[in-house]
């Protein structure tokens, strides 16, 4: 850090004081509209309009209450639809992964680059004709039109991922057991697995955020209240909330408490999932 | 964990512990059947409808090229595409020289621990699902909303408009939603781009006498390229497809993704629709391989 001439480590020092300030500055302004949006859930409507900078006092708990009740299904809805893509994702691409790392067939290169080949189109550019399919298929209106799509882009990453991971590993480890009688789903179960136990995380917590935040796909394919996730009850909370800004707030505070848990609880698995999820391509 | 030489098949003799075929392609079932019946199926049926005109509920009837050349004298799309190259451009710069410099900030950092805590915070925001992150901003545009009640107490009333839904602003609000774009994933990605610089090539710098400044000028930026090439491929796609936060009446805010998204569900015509997806498809790919063939990178190993 120190530069080799005496005369400009005083420009170098208020230079990087300077730095400080302008990371503390971001920070801030990016912190600021959810601090903002933390504060006002605790506020009724009079005291949003009377005390519009500060926080109020008494708390009003009640909006959490309210707006919870308003949106408990929704909460469940996306609770499931997520725990179900993670684990088809996470069979799914474990399977696969190790069939492709370990074994040699007819077909493997082929079936292999068919299944990155996706990779390369963007859902969102076929959301016209997948809404027709599904449609067909009569899908519309169920948890099944979210969960089996969700599942199939998302173990493509998945499966890039575990068949590189899976290819490194030992081959001997899997003969030794083989020796013993092992067949392919013990071998996967008792050592593939508790040595991917790292690896499945990053996978697991790549696909919950994606199926978690999906919002144009549910909000075409579900209208019933009744299978209607997260995201798209935003939508139909706020306008329902319209005006009641502390409800509002509290609503959208909710809204990021289940990732926020996730977060918590996972944060260095979670750091490193949204990168190499980035990286992948 | 076992070296008795007999039990070590040659390389080629994976064939030999291999389980039955049919229990081979019986466990690729799963993910080949539904990636074939949920994407597969409906890439192709885009390819075709591309080319026929299909109203909701009928028949397609085959058009040949009438909706591409459509595409060329639809005023609506010309002024979406215009917005997107408008709304792309700054995005991706936004997207790229904010999270660089914090990145470099945090790597600048001298305690590990502080430097950890800003990468976390920098995290932390993508708990909000994105919808509400866009409603909130919604919120802070309007008429009752942060913006508006900081001008007012600054007492530039003059300046206070509604932002989303005037012609003259709108698109640069929705492209300021976000603001200051200190995106989480675009700076751990740029960390980890400059921690994976070799210490060896920062000691030469330092002998060549390059101050804080001309370090970041010419290693950081020449070694973190690899990562700059992954985010504008990012990037594009993001914008490209992502026409979920522009749902605001009006053309003013108008991109070929949301306007696809109308043909298809609003104005019931879904060929044409199918037509502009091709489009940006084949614009993406395009894109992606120009890239990669002609921004070449050092390759050294960025890791994941």
């Amino acid at each position: 850090m120190n530069s080799p001439y005496g005369h400009s480590r005083f420009v170098e020092r208020s230079l990087g004081v300077a730095w400080r300030l302008l990371l503390v500055t971001i920070l801030f302004l990016t912190f600021f509209p959810f601090v903002f949006m933390l504060m006002t859930a605790f506020k009724d409507t009079h005291q949003f309009y009377h005390s519009f900078w500060l926080p109020a006092w008494p708390p009003h708990l009640d909006n959490f209450v309210t707006a919870f009740n308003d949106m408990k299904f929704y909460i469940f809805n996306s609770l499931l639809v997520t725990g179900l893509s993670v684990s088809g994702v996470v069979v799914g691409s474990t399977l696969a992964g190790f069939v492709f790392a370990r074994y040699d067939f007819p077909g493997r290169e082929l079936l292999y680059y068919g299944i990155i080949a996706v990779m390369m189109i963007p859902g969102a550019l076929m959301l016209i004709p997948s809404f027709v399919w599904v449609k067909q298929l009569r899908l519309i209106d169920t948890y099944s039109v979210m969960v089996l799509p969700y599942i199939a882009g998302g173990q493509i990453m998945g499966i890039y991922l575990l068949r590189g991971f899976f290819s490194q590993i030992d081959n001997a480890l899997f003969e030794a057991s083989q020796v013993d009688g092992a067949g392919v789903f013990r071998q996967i179960w008792h050592i593939a697995l508790p040595l991917a136990k790292p690896i499945l995380g990053v996978v697991a917590i790549i696909s919950a955020l994606g199926v978690w935040n999906q919002f144009l796909w549910p909000l075409v394919t579900t209208s019933s209240e009744d299978v209607m996730v997260l995201t798209v009850g935003m939508l139909r909370y706020n306008s329902r909330v319209g005006g009641q800004y502390g409800l509002m707030f509290a609503g959208y505070t909710i809204s990021a408490i289940p990732l926020g848990i996730l977060f918590v609880l996972t944060t260095r698995t979670f750091m490193k999932g949204i990168t190499s999820g980035a990286l992948k391509a | 964990m076992n070296s008795n030489p007999s039990l070590k098949p040659s390389k080629r003799g994976r064939r030999a512990d291999r389980p039955p075929l049919w229990l081979i392609y019986l466990l690729l079932l799963g993910p080949v059947g539904s990636l074939f019946i949920f994407n597969y199926i409906p890439a192709f049926s885009a390819l075709y409808h591309a080319f026929t005109s299909w109203d909701v509920g009928a028949e397609s009837t085959w058009v040949g090229l009438a909706n591409f050349r459509e595409m060329f004298t639809d005023p609506v799309l010309h002024q979406s595409i215009l917005n997107l190259l408008k709304l792309g451009t700054f995005v991706f710069a936004v997207s790229l020289t904010v999270p660089f410099m914090l990145a470099e900030m945090i790597y600048h950092l001298k305690s590990e621990q502080a430097s950890y805590l800003c990468r976390v915070a920098v995290v932390f925001p993508m708990i909000v699902p994105g919808v509400v992150v866009f409603m909130l901003w919604g919120y802070l545009y309007s008429d009752a909303g942060v913006l508006t009640e900081l001008l007012m107490a600054l007492g530039l009333h003059d300046y206070v408009y509604g932002w989303l839904s005037h012609p003259k602003t709108a698109l640069w609000a929705v492209a300021f939603v976000g603001f200051p774009f200190a995106n989480g994933v675009n700076t751990l990605i740029f960390y980890a781009g400059l921690t994976n610089i070799p210490g060896s090539v920062l000691e030469a710098a330092e002998l060549d006498g390059l101050g804080a400044l001309g370090r970041i000028v010419r290693i950081h930026i020449p070694l973190v390229l690899q990562q700059v090439k992954l985010l504008v491929v990012l990037s594009v796609i993001g914008v490209v497809n992502g026409f979920e936060s522009i749902y605001i009446p009006g053309y003013e805010t108008m991109v070929p993704g949301l306007y696809m998204f109308l043909n298809g569900f609003s104005y019931q015509r879904m060929g044409y629709a199918c037509a502009i997806g091709m489009t940006m498809l084949a614009f993406l790919l395009i894109f992606t391989v120009a890239l990669n063939r002609f921004v070449r990178t050092e390759d050294y190993d960025p890791g994941a």
